[in-house]
């Protein structure tokens, strides 16, 4: 409890994680809050401006685009958590393992297979991932977490690197202490800061990519709303109802802005001599 | 007095650009018990070297040969878990640098316990216990406070005091210490030595001290060996060193030190720095920068002769029959 208001206290953080609470909060109660069934469609009002009824206006099918945002809002707090997720978990280990030990399987394989995955653009190496594993949801999630992943053995190596001829490190193994206890709780926790930096914009990232192999159909399949693929479908009809394409283009700058915002008071409250 | 440890014929080798180069090579030296060895020479001549390879925590391209015998045990034929056993335990290090020796996100309470806990099988309140006792002992005010602050709210002698802590917690047999004092004021650095004389006498452990010094050898050691590239070129209780060094190195040493009393204009130096690990010279390593070499010193490395209280490596101090 202290910490949390320590953590609170940081400023930028609080309204950053003020909009991530907000949008848990909007996702978990999504069916209290829209107005109608997002993929009802209603002929009688097509690409409706915002009015009374339809506060975010409606789009070429007559769903209302207030309601798909607010569920919208599920899909892609899951896309930033599961693939930021799976990615960490492939990565983090790896970095904070090769950085420690270095040697043969860190130079030659390891880092190798990263300069091989990198040399692609990220969206062609999850497209390729997920052409093989098929698509869904699950799939598209898995396909961004394995695309994201170098990145994280990346900065956590390089973290390692550095952290590793750090004089405690040598103090503490002069009195004994065992490489996993070190690697743990030495070396770990001083590299998160920038590994949770690079974890809120792989988040921000996240959102778009799962929308983007929405759109190519890898994804979400439709009709399931995403702020992505809405976004993507209404860029068809950008000289009939631009709006369409407002709001969850704003609900996309909105999450991304509150990740990073919560990243940078996260770091800051990481960081013992800002803490006090 | 017995041996605490011994070390034979050391020779640390790292594998680099110009092959594999030798920066400790051929050491030996004996500490015995309650103890205080001095290691000196200019920076680069492998003291801190000598020290990590002791305590087998070599840069990973670097690899130590010869015999380390602690308490009769090779250490360098242990297992690296029967060497962490050691660690801290038995042998304990304190480093030059107290400002970053510290975890800055861990607390100094519970890095002072991290060692105690490894090493003894007692409940977490009682190695607090310890740790904040420890504290007291090192002349820390405040010591039950002290154990709940982190590094960054500590000056660097406080930091230096916690370090000693973290080293004696576990009643070493032997401490290294590498610098200890080097990055600390002057007043500082005359307490911190006090307190490790203090807790040697305490404690009975031997203290193997690093320093380029020379003030703090005389105040602190019993016996010194002096370094140069490597070598052992000098080996002498303190007193018999002080008042009749025998190497030139040891000489040039001490000429190097500012004197109060001393009418001096200028403070004599030794020209030339420590040669470069892949180009040591045939000879004597340190004939290109001696006044007294002679021929033979550049053509033959000489050997460590015993001399009466002293051992060196020089080839004044060799009949040679032509």
């Amino acid at each position: 409890m202290k910490s949390l208001k320590k953590f609170l206290r940081t400023g930028l953080g609080l309204i950053g994680a003020l909009i991530i609470l907000a949008l848990i909060f909007v996702a978990l109660f999504a069916n209290q809050i829209a107005p109608y069934d997002p993929n009802a469609q209603n002929y009688d009002q097509i690409l409706m401006p915002p009015n009374a009824e339809h506060i975010f206006g409606t789009d070429d099918l007559g769903r209302d685009i207030f309601s798909r945002v607010v569920f919208g809002s599920q899909v892609s707090i899951k896309a930033a958590l599961i693939s930021v997720g799976i990615a960490m978990i492939i990565g983090v280990p790896i970095g904070l393992f090769t950085g420690y030990y270095r040697g043969f399987w860190d130079e030659w394989v390891v880092m190798r297979i990263i300069d091989a995955m990198q040399a692609f653009p990220f969206l062609i190496l999850a497209l390729a991932i997920s052409a093989v594993l098929g698509s869904g949801f699950g799939n598209a999630m898995l396909a961004i977490g394995i695309g994201f992943a170098p990145s994280f053995v990346r900065i956590t190596r390089g973290q390692v690197l550095s952290l590793r001829n750090m004089e405690y490190v040598n103090a503490a193994k002069s009195v004994g202490v065992k490489d996993m206890r070190i690697i743990f709780r030495h070396i770990l926790p001083n590299a998160l800061g920038p590994i949770i930096i690079q974890a809120t914009l792989a988040m921000a990232t996240g959102i778009l990519a799962e929308a983007s192999l929405s759109y190519l159909g890898l994804g979400v399949q439709p009709p399931t709303a995403s702020w992505g693929s809405m976004l993507n479908q209404a860029q068809s009809l950008m000289s009939v109802a631009p709006y369409a394409t407002y709001y969850p283009g704003l609900a996309i700058f909105i999450v991304v802005l509150g990740f990073n915002l919560l990243g940078d008071g996260l770091q800051q409250f990481l960081d013992p001599r800002t803490r006090k | 007095m017995t041996a605490i440890l011994e070390v034979q014929q050391l020779k640390t080798r790292f594998k680099t650009d110009h092959g594999k180069v030798a920066v400790v090579d051929g050491v030996d030296f004996v500490i015995r018990q309650g103890e205080t060895l001095g290691v000196v020479g200019e920076s680069g001549c492998g003291k801190s070297m000598t020290s990590l390879s002791i305590m087998r925590l070599l840069p990973s391209n670097g690899s130590p040969e010869g015999k380390v015998l602690f308490e009769g045990k090779n250490l360098l034929e242990l297992t690296e878990k029967q060497m962490q056993k050691i660690r801290g335990n038995e042998i304990a290090m304190i480093f030059q640098e107290p400002m970053t020796s510290l975890n800055p996100l861990h607390t100094v309470g519970k890095q002072i316990e991290e060692a105690i806990l490894h090493h003894r099988k007692i409940s977490r309140e009682e190695a607090k216990k310890r740790a904040i006792d420890m504290l007291k002992a090192v002349g820390m005010p405040r010591a039950d406070e002290i154990y709940g602050e982190y590094p960054h709210q500590l000056s660097g002698g406080m930091r230096q005091r916690v370090m000693i802590a973290m080293a004696m917690a576990c009643d070493p047999k032997l401490i290294i210490a590498d610098e200890p004092t080097t990055a600390l004021d002057v007043t500082i650095q005359a307490q911190i030595l006090e307190l490790m004389q203090e807790l040697k006498e305490k404690t009975g452990t031997s203290i193997m001290l690093i320093t380029h010094d020379l003030g703090v050898v005389a105040e602190m050691c019993d016996r010194v060996i002096v370094m140069y590239a490597g070598q052992v070129v000098e080996e002498a209780d303190v007193k018999s060193l002080f008042e009749d060094p025998k190497h030139p190195y040891t000489i040039g040493l001490m000429n190097s030190i500012p004197d109060l009393e001393d009418e001096r204009e200028y403070l004599e130096t030794i020209p030339g720095s420590v040669p470069l690990t892949h180009q040591m010279p045939k000879g004597c390593r340190f004939a290109p920068r001696c006044s007294k070499a002679m021929p033979v010193c550049h053509e033959h490395p000489p050997e460590l002769l015993s001399l009466d209280d002293h051992k060196c490596r020089c080839w004044l101090y060799v009949e040679v029959d032509e």
